[in-house]
């Protein structure tokens, strides 16, 4: 090393160490407390990345594939019926899951607020393949779903929302009940 | 505007990997035989500097933390590749970035390796899916140091920065020894 590398090496290694060690003493706050960028969400909602179809999520379970499914309801709910593989979660317990690449993570609960709010949550931690179920349980006990116990509820009937343009007819059946 | 930035970051990879003498294959190959410790404290200078450096990025909210993506531990495939890249880098003399460097000096050693390199490429590409599903596979997630041992990034942060900072230390002391 060249003399004036050698001389300044010491203060490089102070400067480091004193960046680092402020670090330490500043905290982390990647797990709780984290900068997101909206228009990237934004887009992913606009666009309709944000979830799957009840017809959709069948065609990945059946296909295979490996799928992380997180039932958001309460745990009564939950032990009386759900999606065969689901474990059940709060929206706080979420936060200490992270999806696994190459596995999606499919998000539901009752109607879909909660699992939007923890897709949410989990887009923000910076996990990527994260979903939520369209029109949550009551969409997927709605269809022709056989696997699930048919000891639930009917389906109410779905609030009215504004749709969004080129919307499926599937997925505009599905938007009034999220 | 990603293919111009990448080109800015290639650019100045490429210009610092030349400036610390990384396009000379002896250089690069006296690293194995601890004459020279260039490559060993040029890594630990990237790895620490690029650390601390997105670390506090982050947190003064230049960076978005979302836009980070953590590389998947492709355990198996990577222990694999791993060999193979170190046996091409002591018999080659270069590493894939070195060798550009050493092309764009117009060195014969560094053409014949990126030759080489480009040849690899197009053969692992044309093993087809096999070979691609193999490099995908045992996948352990996007593990971090810190999810491994449970310590918060800021603390894995500082035991890393002191420790290649003793390595670094450590890597003088050997050239003084084995050059004197």
């Amino acid at each position: 090393m060249s003399n004036a590398g050698t001389r300044i090496l010491p203060y490089l290694s102070i400067a480091c160490i004193s960046l680092a060690i402020l670090a330490v003493a500043v905290g982390n706050r990647s797990s709780t407390s984290v900068s997101i960028n909206l228009r990237s969400l934004a887009q992913a909602i606009d666009q309709e990345e944000d979830h799957l179809t009840p017809e959709e999520l069948r065609t990945m379970l059946t296909s295979g594939r490996g799928v992380q499914l997180v039932d958001l309801r309460d745990s009564a709910s939950f032990v009386a019926s759900h999606i065969p593989g689901a474990t059940n979660s709060t929206v706080a317990g979420v936060l200490e899951m992270t999806a696994t690449e190459g596995i999606p993570m499919v998000l539901y609960s009752d109607g879909g607020i909660h699992a939007a709010q923890a897709w949410m949550l989990l887009k923000a931690k910076g996990d990527q393949e994260v979903y939520t179920l369209l029109g949550g349980w009551k969409a997927w006990i709605s269809g022709a779903d056989t696997s699930a116990s048919r000891n639930t509820t009917a389906v109410p009937s779905p609030k009215k929302a504004p749709k969004p343009p080129n919307m499926s007819k599937e997925r505009e059946k599905l938007y009034g009940e999220c | 505007m990603n293919l111009l930035g990448a080109l800015v970051v290639g650019l100045g990879f490429g210009f610092f990997l030349e400036r610390a003498g990384l396009g000379d294959s002896r250089k690069l190959a006296a690293q194995f035989y601890g004459y020279d410790m260039t490559v060993f404290k040029v890594m630990f200078t990237a790895i620490i500097t690029a650390m601390l450096g997105l670390f506090w990025l982050v947190r003064f909210g230049v960076i978005a933390a979302d836009v980070l993506t953590p590389l998947q531990t492709y355990a198996l495939p990577q222990v694999i590749g791993g060999i193979i890249f170190g046996a091409g880098f002591i018999v080659g003399g270069f590493c894939p970035g070195t060798s550009c460097v050493a092309s764009s000096l117009g060195r014969g050693d560094g053409w014949c390796f990126f030759g080489g390199m480009m040849i690899g490429i197009a053969a692992f590409h044309a093993g087809g899916d096999s070979l691609a599903n193999f490099a995908t596979s045992n996948n352990w997630g996007a593990l971090s140091l810190s999810d491994v041992f449970g310590l918060t990034h800021a603390t894995t942060m500082l035991i890393i920065v002191a420790g290649a900072i003793g390595a670094f230390w450590g890597a003088e002391w050997v050239e003084r020894k084995l050059s004197a």
